[in-house]
């Protein structure tokens, strides 16, 4: 296998990445070629498993080569039981299968974990793969660059009319595309198909009931009855959820340059009687990148960021579109949950962002 | 099985009801009678002579299209699609037969009356996770469609117990907690007290006749097969 880590590497291109990068105060990381199969289906969902090469040892555990850098990144924070904020950054090679150019792809990127002031380290990251990407003068041509907030759905999710099942749902699901328009088609039509089966089930309602304690699978007859008591007592088939699907659609149309997002955002609110400051917290973010840098390429879209299970708000995106096609040349965003999912016991806000250079 | 360039090969599966229904609709389709050797392993008929019949395991039936030693042969839908993307690159569904008719489906214990969907069998799976500690269990034979299924609908909190038969019993036995299962009459899940639920068809399977895509370019064999049409 041909060696590509940053130490190996004499290129002038790599002293200039490393020398930007240690100006942004980031760390190198060495990270290790192999991670646990385990962590990586836990952080990343099922699509990753099709796409990881994956090995099992003489005992029967499983092995993926990395198919990203971030995972090593947290998974070195936990083993060194590091405390503080600290800043990574790393370039080395990743490896995915169904890549249409390559299988083996080179990736630069950073990392900042713990960070008190998650905007500014959110926005530092930014910056620091935007500047990066300057490296490459000729990639950079008529790119694009795409903001996203997974927060923005939530919020808006926990302020229009709905059961607080459907709330949950909707927001687990938001980055499962083509589940999420499943819900959303059961929610506009309404659905009642399941009343029937709820009827019969009454009777051995009836039955179970007489044995609260006993033990079916794994789950005790009092927590069975417990739910399906509170399912049926859930507005969900007599709710109208044909204006809240009405709302979510129109939101997950949002997409406008980033100058104009305020006043869209705003505009949404007004039309759908919500109230018009709703997303005035978060959105002040975009203000700051705006002041930061003058670019009138900059957009906001409702969908970016939503593919990627693990982010869990501000995520960036940047595209470069060449014969009408797009080729994702970087990207980037929080994720929150991320060192909950791979064992810590405290909450550790995260934000990162790589460049693929293939 | 010697194979010559002038033969072609074409195995049925050679156990249970998968074996005679096949028979049957290879002998009606072809209007002649397979002959037998006497070890039961080989046929072969009369009307089309330069088929080298031969009896495998359905599964290794697709295997062995796969890899080339076979050219064609009836085995399950659910065989081929639970097979990598691979398999299913190299070989074509010629044509779906009405035997060995099954739907493959997501099974819970039947008084799991909370349960209807896939989408409360989703929530379960976060309660169970957060209250004994490990994953929700599903035994089944075919891990790859079960794992895709459940994705597809949410569910992600789980883990796949390998089953190789009587996986109905599984939760009984607390193996499992729930099956993912082919259901023909629905009489075994019933008699183990269990049931399908509203959403959990995963794939409508029968017996098929499976065929090598590199072989249907060759018109003899082209030929043959568009006769058990």
């Amino acid at each position: 296998m041909q060696s590509t880590s940053y130490q190996n590497s004499n290129s002038n291109f790599s002293k200039k990445l490393f020398k930007l990068f240690k100006g942004f105060k980031y760390e190198f990381f060495q990270p290790s070629l192999f991670v646990n199969t385990d962590y990586l289906i836990e952080r990343s969902g099922e699509n990753f498993r099709d796409q990881a090469y994956s090995f099992q040892d003489e005992i029967g555990k499983n092995f993926s080569l990395r198919t990203d850098l971030t995972l090593s990144v947290c998974l070195n924070y936990i083993k060194n039981k590091f405390k503080a904020e600290k800043k990574f950054f790393y370039f080395d090679d990743v490896f995915r299968k169904n890549r249409a150019n390559s299988i083996v792809t080179k990736q630069l990127g950073c990392e900042i974990i713990n960070s008190s002031e998650l905007q500014k380290s959110t926005l530092d990251v930014f910056l620091t793969i935007f500047k990066s990407l300057k490296i490459f003068k000729k990639e950079v041509k008529n790119f694009k660059v795409q903001f996203g907030d997974i927060k923005l759905f939530e919020i808006l999710i926990e302020n229009i009319d709905l059961p607080e099942r459907w709330k949950l749902r909707l927001k687990k699901h938001f980055c499962r595309i083509n589940y999420f328009e499943d819900l959303i088609q059961i929610l506009n039509s309404n659905q009642k198909l399941y009343l029937k089966n709820i009827l019969i089930d009454k009777k051995k309602y009836l039955h179970l009931k007489k044995f609260p304690k006993k033990n079916i699978s794994g789950r005790q007859v009092q927590e069975i009855l417990d739910r399906f008591e509170s399912k049926i007592n859930d507005p969900r088939d007599f709710y109208d959820g044909k204006k809240a699907v009405k709302i979510i659609k129109g939101f997950l149309k949002i997409s406008c340059r980033l100058s104009s997002l305020k006043k869209n955002l705003e505009f949404f609110c007004v039309k759908n009687n919500l109230r018009k400051d709703l997303f005035e917290e978060r959105i002040s973010f975009f203000d700051q990148i705006k002041k930061t840098i003058k670019q009138n390429n900059f957009y906001y879209s409702s969908q970016t960021g939503r593919d990627l299970e693990y982010y869990t708000g501000y995520t960036f995106q940047i595209v470069k579109i060449s014969n009408k096609k797009k080729l994702n040349l970087a990207r980037g965003g929080n994720y929150d949950n991320l060192f909950s999912a791979l064992g810590s016991k405290k909450k550790i806000p995260a934000v990162g962002g790589a460049i693929n250079l293939i | 099985m010697i194979k010559n360039n002038l033969n072609y090969s074409f195995a049925l599966p050679s156990k249970g009801r998968m074996r005679s229904e096949s028979e049957i609709f290879f002998n009606k389709a072809t209007s002649t009678k397979l002959h037998k050797d006497y070890r039961d392993y080989f046929f072969k008929i009369k009307k089309f002579n330069f088929i080298n019949g031969i009896y495998l395991h359905s599964k290794e039936i697709i295997e062995r299209i796969f890899d080339g030693s076979l050219d064609a042969g009836i085995s399950g839908l659910d065989l081929l699609r639970e097979f990598p993307r691979i398999y299913q690159n190299k070989i074509k569904v010629f044509k779906v037969l009405d035997f060995g008719e099954a739907n493959l489906c997501v099974a819970i214990p039947n008084d799991w009356i909370d349960v209807q969907t896939t989408a409360d069998l989703e929530e379960i799976s976060y309660l169970f996770k957060d209250k004994n500690n490990f994953r929700i269990r599903v035994a089944t034979k075919y891990p790859n469609l079960t794992r895709k299924f459940l994705y597809s609908k949410g569910i992600t909190q789980f883990k796949i117990i390998p089953s190789l038969g009587a996986t109905e019993t599984y939760p009984y036995t607390g193996s499992s907690e729930f099956i993912v299962d082919l259901v023909s009459t629905g009489k075994t899940l019933k008699a183990n007290n269990l049931r399908v639920i509203s959403d959990g068809l995963i794939l409508k399977s029968s017996a098929c006749v499976l065929v090598a895509k590199k072989k249907l370019s060759d018109y003899k064999f082209l030929k043959f097969l568009n006769s058990l049409k």
